[in-house]
């Protein structure tokens, strides 16, 4: 897992606790990195560890802290990479090319980022059909990332997904 | 936790990520750098001439600006180094120069003209090989300059001269020469003046802007003016004899016609230089920056690295033919050190901020004075009224930013028709006026907030243009003469003062009106000016 994703995590532990719970955090997962700088790779098994422990200490539920962890991301990762985001005006068409531009456009400043596989499917204007394809099978991540995506756009959502194999499959309308 | 202890840590590990970023900069870099096509896009980039010899030195690439300087076709055969540097020169390249020394020679290009340059070299060593950079400069815009000043000079009966930073006269014209021998012979120029400070004179050679002092010459009097050209290391004086205007009233009008035309053509000629101060402004404040603030200096490096290369990275062409993932991974990088800069407070990261801010306004004046550099005529045409009040607000932003004043623009934009440069420096005048009545007002005063207000009234068929201030104000006495020539509250004059403003409105069907309730009640200028016609 690329720093960066650190770096967000950080800050939305901070943003939704404080200084110390960070520290905390860093402190009871005992992990061996405690700085994390945004091109470098980390195991990411350090992310975990410590997304555990956060769980932990506040009591909070894995799915939801997830989804709001993503929509939170997504607002950051559109912020570092605004020049890959300004050029759309609506989630639908930017959703299409996540996979062809985006994420190769991230792996291109990223070296070494491993980012998740998703086939896209329009619908209508409204209407797309998204499927998420990664070994690190996080699907409320994908549904926080998507939340954070319309209001990236100012627009309201409503999704379902299901599992499809090894996959999940997103069914997701904006307005 | 302490909330002190979380902090040390917080900061601690912040501290430890900067210089790993630090460090993944450097290895990108290194590593771009590495790649023989990088280097080639960058020196093919560049301004100057460039010529990298091994250490034999023998050729091994010349870029594509020392092509266009030898008029040979890109790629083609170079003739052998040592044929192309003009053979009377005083030192050739090809025998031991010394690294970060400006050798002023010229190149003999294919056609046997003859370019003056600066050249100057440097060593580096890839791979324990010694390879030499030789670096030229084309110096031909900057002998014109020298040239034209030389003409204008030539057949003026006012007495001009040009002195080098030591004060020494390098260059006088005949009316000079005639005047100071009849006078004083013996002298040396500057003990002419006993109001104005020698060294104060010496300075503008090094920072530009001007200073005036009314001396006597045989039997007549003389303001000498000082204007300081920093790019040349010189100082031009032109002498305007005022005798006249002592002796007789009735005549006033006339010379004082002569005098405007004459201050006119110098302003017009001056101006691209007259920027040029600006970014010298710029450029110094910023090294006061890195030298107050001794530890940031490893910062400054990188954050000079980092500017310079962003610049680079942001032109197109350089970009589409690059390495693209390794260019962009460094972009990336580049953007992440300078946003953690931004969003950590220290007076560390201050400086660096203020560092990256003050060279993209660096790049700005630079972008506004090319597009005024070229248009030295006095032709009218017709362009838009906001373009030019943003360049000139541009110019002047330094200045304006430094004294924390509340910019505010109500503009209805407006085609108008007129002579381009008197413009913007009439506008230019009103912002300096505005922004040194603050000056002096918070010296006073110290009022909590200060302001331009900038805005337009539009008319049938002329717009008004009103630049407001809350500085120090003018009472009416100074108003009733602010017009007149040579009338200043300044000590230093600004070359292309009030007086040649309103001449120059007069010229272009428009009119200047400086309005104020008194010292202590701000003051407006109000530029009314022709509409373009559709
Ligand atoms: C601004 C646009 C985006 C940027 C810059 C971006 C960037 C990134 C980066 C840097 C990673 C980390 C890769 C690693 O650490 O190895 C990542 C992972 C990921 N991205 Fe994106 N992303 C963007 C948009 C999206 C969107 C809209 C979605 C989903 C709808 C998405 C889904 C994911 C997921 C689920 C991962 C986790 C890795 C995995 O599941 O294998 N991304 N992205």
């Amino acid at each position: 897992m690329k720093g960066i994703m650190f770096n967000i995590f950080e800050s939305f532990i901070i943003k939704n606790f404080n200084d110390e719970a960070w520290e905390e955090i860093l402190e009871d997962s005992c992990v061996d990195e405690t700085v994390f700088i945004s091109p470098r790779s980390y195991d990411d098994n350090i992310f975990a560890t410590l997304l555990n422990t956060a769980l932990q200490l506040k009591q909070l539920p894995i799915e939801k802290t997830l989804v709001s962890f993503g929509r939170f991301a997504f607002s950051k990762l559109a912020k570092h990479s605004h020049h890959l985001v300004e050029k759309y005006d609506n989630p639908i068409s930017l959703l299409e090319e996540l996979d062809g531009i985006i994420h190769v456009e991230v792996r291109k400043i990223f070296k070494g980022a491993e980012t998740p596989k998703f086939i896209a499917k329009r619908i209508d204007d409204e209407n797309l059909e998204l499927t998420y394809i990664s070994k690190r099978n996080l699907p409320y991540l994908v549904e926080g990332l998507i939340y954070g995506l319309a209001d990236y756009f100012g627009k309201d959502v409503s999704l379902k997904w299901e599992q499809d194999l090894e996959n999940y499959k997103f069914h997701i309308t904006f307005k | 936790m302490l909330n002190e202890e979380i902090l040390k840590k917080k900061l601690d590990r912040e501290k430890e990520a900067r210089l790993l970023l630090e460090g993944e900069i450097e290895k990108t870099t290194r590593e771009l750098f590495q790649s023989n096509e990088f280097l080639e896009n960058i020196i093919d980039s560049l301004q100057n001439g460039i010529l990298i010899l091994n250490s034999n030195r023998e050729l091994v690439k010349a870029n594509k600006t020392f092509y266009q300087m030898m008029n040979i076709e890109y790629g083609d055969d170079l003739p052998p180094v040592e044929s192309f540097i003009w053979e009377d020169c005083e030192s050739k390249p090809e025998h031991e120069l010394e690294n970060g020394v400006d050798y002023e020679l010229y190149l003999k290009n294919i056609d046997g003209q003859f370019i003056p340059v600066y050249l100057s070299q440097s060593t580096i060593t890839n791979n324990k090989n010694e390879n030499y950079i030789l670096s030229f400069k084309d110096l031909s815009e900057i002998k014109k300059i020298e040239n034209d000043f030389a003409s204008f000079a030539r057949f003026n009966p006012a007495p001009i001269l040009r002195l080098n930073h030591q004060g020494k006269i390098i260059q006088m014209n005949p009316s000079a020469e005639k005047k100071l021998s009849e006078s004083h012979p013996e002298k040396s120029f500057l003990d002419l003046f006993k109001k104005t400070d020698s060294q104060e004179i010496l300075n503008l050679s090094k920072n530009g802007g001007s200073l005036s002092e009314t001396i006597l010459l045989g039997n007549e009097y003389y303001v000498m003016s000082f204007k300081g050209i920093p790019e040349l290391n010189y100082i031009h004086v032109y002498g305007f004899n005022i005798t006249q205007r002592i002796k007789s009233e009735t005549e006033k009008q006339e010379l004082q016609d002569e005098l405007v035309k004459q201050a006119y053509s110098q302003g017009v000629a001056e101006n691209a230089i007259q920027v040029l101060h600006n970014i010298g402004n710029v450029l110094t404040s910023i090294m006061g920056k890195i030298t107050t603030k001794n530890e940031s200096e490893i910062l400054n490096r990188n954050t000079q690295l980092l500017s310079q290369m962003a610049s680079k990275l942001e032109s197109p062409e350089f970009r589409q033919e690059m390495d693209e993932n390794k260019l962009k991974q460094l972009g990336a990088l580049m953007k992440e050190l300078s946003s953690y800069f931004q969003s950590h407070q220290s007076i560390f990261f201050e400086a660096n901020n203020y560092i990256a801010k003050e060279c993209k306004h660096i790049g700005d004046i630079i972008t506004t004075q090319q597009q005024y550099a070229n248009l030295k005529t006095q032709i009218k045409s017709k362009f838009s009224l906001e373009g030019i009040i943003q360049d000139c607000v541009v110019m002047h932003e330094h200045r304006i930013q430094k004294r924390n004043i509340n910019l505010i623009f109500d503009i209805n934009d407006a085609e108008v028709f007129v002579e381009k440069i008197g413009l913007s420096q009439t506008i230019s005048n009103a912002i300096v006026n505005a922004v040194e009545a603050m000056d002096e007002d918070y010296a006073l005063f110290q009022k909590d907030y200060y302001y331009i207000v900038i805005y337009t009234k539009r008319n049938e068929d002329s717009v008004e243009l009103f630049i407001e201030d809350n500085g120090i104000g003018i009472e009416e006495e100074v108003l009733n003469n602010l017009f007149k020539y040579g009338y200043s509250t300044k000590e230093r004059g600004s070359g292309f003062g009030l007086h040649n403003c309103a001449n120059y409105m007069k010229n272009n069907g428009g009119k200047i009106e400086i309005l104020s309730g008194g010292r202590g009640q701000g003051a407006i200028t109000k530029l009314t000016l022709p509409m373009a016609k559709e």
